[in-house]
């Protein structure tokens, strides 16, 4: 067939689909478009064809022309076809009990490390402090360890002990969570650079807070301290730790891809570990709202405090122990 | 062929081909994004002033607040926003004319679309927040395939030009004409690609290029080249 002619056959269908092309492929779309019009086979069928006419071209060694006008065709409508869905707010719930603490058990093993290199670290930092409180300003300048004895001193309760007026928690919490889920996801991103960056953040903050926990303790100003990092701490630390735990599986995909390329091995690592990020964001969100609004709060007794604080952490544990396994052979 | 072209194959047993975006204009579209960025963050900044202005110490404490959150959001995930919801370009890429796609071609996704841009803070290493992938990612542009940053090769995603930029068109009513000798299928699909393309190309050019098949249609300079588009013209099938 020469070209002219296939062209006359098929250049009202080709002129249809650019338009309908057109009217599904517009600019800023909050929802899948219009579904009624890819739902129906009509949009398939007619795809389908266009592949084939374009093949058709090819092969017939048509003008470049014509192939560039329907690889076109072709290309958007594969990009229209497959376009994933819209995210339904049962997907967000089934996320919350099912997907995000599975993920985080399939990682038990990158997750002990992490726990191990963050918690492990900062607590063997407090007892050497405790142990020899001298050290304490061999890791942290002295100016700074002062300004934050300040902070928890209870004699001067000016700084944190004076109940805060509730515009001022809406500006810690922004600050909160600017910095704090930055830094969790710093440390995520960083495990790309074979695990080194993930590892270096763990140990630089496992330390660093191991060192102010311990020389809080000396000073003896535990009465103010603790009461105030216990509640958000739960959801806080763990974040820490998840993020540690996604950034090793990084660097694990790097380091030791097994029967994967290393492009395919990184690719399906960050595939896999998604729902600990996102997960873990959520838990920094939460954790700068409880460190905002409750743990800085004066009007809430100690005693409430610690209360709370177990309950939390007795949550967060048991949410990523429990939470999901009735449906873990769906 | 040296180009940028890359294929894919498609379930329909089609091959799909992408022309991937270099640095350059990579880099042009990161720039165009951040003003856009910077020039928020000014008029949130304006409204900041004005609620200290208004409202004193508290209204400018909520607007503080709100303006970090704001910040995050944009610092983190202005380009996921702008890859979902507007097929896969941020408003600087849709200005240089390219977009993020999946390896396999497909649009962008959500997690590919989170993982490539949290991991853009490792391809900023070590100038953070400087020219865009001016670090770690700019080498890795550079030396390997499909000028991915370690972000796009994580993700599994390539940034391509939407669309094709040239444009040609064919010369209509040219009279149909035969050649002499026998022509192979390649052949006449390069008469048929000069022919189109004469809108690109000067008349002077246009001339040079018929000149070599001189042995074919036994003309030279403007007549060479309109007995090519004739043969042209006969190949499509015009009558």
């Amino acid at each position: 067939m020469k070209q002219q002619t296939f062209e006359q056959l098929h250049n009202k269908f080709w002129l249809e689909f650019e338009l309908l092309l057109q009217s599904l492929s517009g600019g800023f779309k909050y929802t899948r478009n219009s579904s009624t019009e890819l739902e129906s086979d009509q949009f398939v069928n007619n795809y389908r064809l266009i592949c084939q006419h374009y093949s058709l071209a090819k092969s017939r060694a048509y003008s470049n022309n014509l192939v560039e006008r329907l690889h076109s065709m072709a290309l958007q409508g594969h990009q229209i076809l497959y376009k994933k869905n819209s995210i339904p707010i049962s997907k967000i719930l089934s996320f919350i009990v099912y997907d995000f603490p599975v993920s985080v058990r399939r990682e038990y093993k990158l997750m002990l490390v992490s726990i191990l290199l963050f918690f492990g670290v900062m607590i063997g930092a407090a007892s050497l402090i405790i142990v020899k409180p001298d050290l304490a300003y061999s890791f942290i300048g002295e100016s700074q360890l002062n300004s934050i004895e300040s902070m928890y001193d209870p004699e001067n309760r000016s700084n944190l002990g004076r109940e805060r007026d509730s515009d001022s928690d809406i500006y810690m919490f922004g600050f909160y969570i600017r910095n704090n889920t930055g830094i969790g996801l710093a440390t995520f991103a960083s495990g790309a650079i074979l695990g080194v960056g993930t590892i270096f953040i763990l140990l630089f903050n496992g330390v660093y807070l191991g060192v102010i926990s311990g020389h809080i303790i000396n000073v003896g100003y535990s009465e103010t301290f603790y009461p105030f990092v216990v509640g958000h701490g739960a959801f806080e630390l763990t974040a820490i730790a998840l993020a540690g735990c996604a950034g090793l599986k990084l660097g694990m995909a790097l380091l030791s891809p097994g029967r994967y390329n290393r492009f395919d091995s990184i690719k399906l690592a960050a595939f896999n570990i998604m729902p600990i990020v996102i997960g873990m964001m959520g838990m920094f969100i939460i954790a700068a709202f409880i460190e905002a609004f409750w743990s800085s709060s004066t009007s809430i007794s100690v005693n409430t405090k610690y209360i709370t604080g177990a309950i939390l952490w007795l949550f967060v544990i048991a949410y990523f122990v429990f939470s999901g396994r009735s449906y873990a052979n769906r | 062929m040296l180009d940028t072209q890359f294929k894919i194959e498609t379930p329909e047993g089609i091959e799909l081909g992408i022309r991937i975006a270099g640095p350059i204009v990579r880099g042009l579209a990161f720039f165009i994004d951040s003003v856009i960025k910077v020039l928020i963050y000014i008029a949130i900044y304006l409204i900041i002033i004005f609620s200290y202005v208004s409202f004193g110490e508290s209204g400018f404490n909520i607007a503080l607040g709100l303006l970090l959150i704001i910040i995050f959001l944009f610092e983190w995930f202005y380009s996921v926003l702008f890859e979902i919801y507007a097929n896969g370009a941020t408003p600087g890429k849709k200005i240089m004319g390219i977009k993020v796609v999946c390896d396999s071609g497909v649009p962008i996704n959500w997690s590919s679309s989170l993982t490539r841009n949290i991991v853009r803070i490792v391809d900023m290493f070590p100038f953070l927040y400087f020219f865009p992938t001016c670090g770690l990612g700019l080498l890795f542009i550079l030396f390997g395939k499909r000028f991915k940053r370690i972000g796009d090769i994580a993700a599994g995603t390539v940034v391509v030009y939407s669309k094709d930029s040239v444009s040609t068109s064919r010369i209509k009513g040219v009279e149909p004409y035969i050649p002499q000798q026998h022509l192979t299928l390649e052949e006449k699909k390069s008469i048929v690609m000069f022919s189109e393309r004469h809108n690109i190309m000067t008349d002077s050019r246009a001339a040079e290029l018929a000149d070599i098949l001189q042995v074919l249609t036994e003309e030279t300079g403007k007549n060479g080249v309109h007995k090519l588009h004739g043969y042209a013209s006969w190949v499509i099938g015009e009558k």
